[in-house]
């Protein structure tokens, strides 16, 4: 507590709806500890589109699980309204690189299956379940099976289900890994058309500079093992913004880039060290 | 695609007939060492008229019925208790898979020193025979389960039961029933054997009275019932279930 800790925080005022404070996490693995997370703290506003970027094994995932509950850290701890978190909680919702849609129900009982569980009486979930499919245009394919859906399809269903729970924070973690360009376009658009709408918290964790650029107001750029905050960019640009083709973005882009290939010269000499011993 | 090798089946059959019939009519052995196709096809004609079959057929599913019954709720009770605990796991779940090794059949004599000469000995080797294989496919679906399931649930408020039922449970549904297919075939098997050991009732006492009669026809009649039926219930109503769930879960078909 002594040292004086540098906290990303948001330039713009604004409540503080996360609180990540002096998060550390580590891993027992074969061969001693692996720090995962060092020293994590972030403070995001509500309604802020928090893009957090890293190298793979950086933590970054790690951190959004902690965030939802379903991690503990070591020393640390995040506060959603001012309430630490102790658990998973309907507050929060996780939108993951697979889908993770049930494969044994439809796509329409997959957005129920949240409702249910928060709550909402059966007459109503089917029509809001509707709705949300509405939002991600799938409303043709509510009564497919998960694996009738492409790739691309299965992850509007998943986010239909996540914004179908309501929830004051979104965390999505590497959510259009797995598509193509030309879908990861199209979802940029959508999501940013719906976030301005809902106005959700949202942290947003990815390896695609581009991606972050385009979304985030704020991007976070994570150290490679041990996790820690490098630098932040504020991206102030008017939205819905595109994936490519904006000078000021690209100029910011490249930027990150630069900063993001030092971690990656790091994360490749180790490698090569492991694969020597 | 399915007339194809439906036809292709009817030919072989017929086709094992004629030669059966042929090797009979060569008249190498005498007919109550070698029967003929035609003596069978009596023996079940006459099997089915003097219900013989059909009240053998009933004996044999109703302990085939109360010890699978029997087995489920054992198995599915140890499965679970085996996949939440790392204890019991290493404890119980190792005592079942020795206990797999045991061909069934071998719980008889100390089935009947406890329940003497009566159903409930025999009920007893069936539940033996299935529930093992239950009780590991239980375990292995539950454990199996992807955690991303878990996560994603717990994620969306779904805490104790309702996290069990309405996900982890489906999730592990392919392994549990092909793990109720699985025991069924060993709890069949068994029951025959006991039933051939200890005669009462049941297709596995038909059998052994044709032998008891000489009667090489009954013999072979009862031997293809039990084929029949074993046929009927493994083959189309569980590996129909099966298959169903598998499709609808988006997973391959099972080879084997």
């Amino acid at each position: 507590m002594k040292k004086a800790r540098k906290v990303a925080m948001a330039p713009e005022r604004g409540a503080v709806e996360i609180s990540i404070q002096g998060v550390w996490k580590e891993f027992l693995m074969k061969n001693g500890r692996l720090s995962a997370l060092e020293d994590i703290s972030i403070d995001v506003r509500k309604g802020e589109f928090l893009c957090v970027i890293g190298p793979s094994g950086c933590g970054k995932s790690t951190l959004l699980s902690i965030i939802a509950g379903l991690t503990t850290p070591e020393r640390g701890r995040v506060l959603i309204g001012g309430k630490e978190v102790k658990g998973p909680g309907r507050d929060r919702v996780v939108m993951f690189q697979e889908s993770a849609l049930f494969p044994w129900l439809t796509a329409i009982q997959n957005i129920e299956f949240g409702l249910k569980m928060k709550g909402v009486r059966e007459k109503e979930r089917k029509g809001l379940a509707l709705h949300y499919l509405g939002l991600v245009s799938l409303e043709r394919f509510g009564n497919s099976y998960i694996h009738e859906l492409s790739g691309g399809m299965k992850q509007r269903v998943a986010l239909a289900r996540a914004l179908a729970m309501d929830p004051e924070v979104l965390l999505m973690d590497e959510p259009f890994a797995a598509l193509d360009a030309l879908s990861r376009d199209q979802f940029h658009k959508e999501l940013q058309e719906i976030w301005m709408k809902t106005g959700h918290t949202i942290i947003f964790v990815t390896h695609n500079v581009s991606e972050a650029v385009c979304l985030g107001d704020r991007v976070v750029l994570f150290t490679y093992r041990p996790g820690k905050v490098k630098e932040e960019f504020c991206i102030e640009y008017p939205r819905p913004r595109e994936s490519r083709g904006a000078p000021k973005l690209d100029a910011i882009e490249s930027k990150i880039l630069r900063e993001l290939e030092v971690e990656y010269a790091r994360y490749r000499e180790e490698m090569l060290h492991d694969g020597r011993v | 695609m399915m007339g194809e090798s439906s036809l292709a089946f009817i030919l072989f059959c017929l086709a094992i007939i004629l030669i059966w019939q042929a090797v009979a009519e060569a008249g190498f052995w005498p007919d109550y060492i070698f029967p003929s196709p035609a003596g069978v096809l009596f023996a079940i004609i006459h099997g089915i008229g003097d219900e013989s079959f059909l009240h053998g057929t009933i004996a044999s599913l109703k302990r085939m019925a109360l010890g699978f019954g029997l087995a489920l709720m054992i198995g599915v009770a140890l499965g679970v208790g085996i996949s939440q605990s790392r204890l019991l796991e290493r404890t119980l779940g190792t005592l079942v898979l020795g206990l797999q090794t045991l061909p069934s059949i071998c719980w008889l004599p100390l089935a009947l020193l406890w329940f003497g000469l009566n159903d409930k000995a025999i009920i007893f080797v069936v539940v033996m025979g299935a529930v093992g294989s239950i009780t590991m496919a239980i375990s292995s679906g539950i454990s199996n389960v992807p955690p991303i399931y878990v996560n994603a649930a717990r994620t969306m408020g779904a805490r104790g039961w309702s996290l069990f039922s309405e996900v982890i449970f489906p999730a592990a549904l392919p392994t549990m029933v092909s793990g109720a297919r699985q025991g069924w075939s060993f709890a069949w098997r068994s029951l025959m054997a006991g039933e051939l050991l200890y005669v009462s009732a049941g297709l596995g006492l038909l059998l052994q009275m044709g032998r008891e009669l000489n009667d090489i026809n009954q013999v072979v009649a009862v031997m293809l019932v039990i084929m029949t039926i074993g046929f009927l219930i493994e083959r189309l109503f569980f590996t129909t279930i099966e298959e169903d769930v598998r499709r609808k879960w988006g997973l391959g078909k099972r080879k084997a």
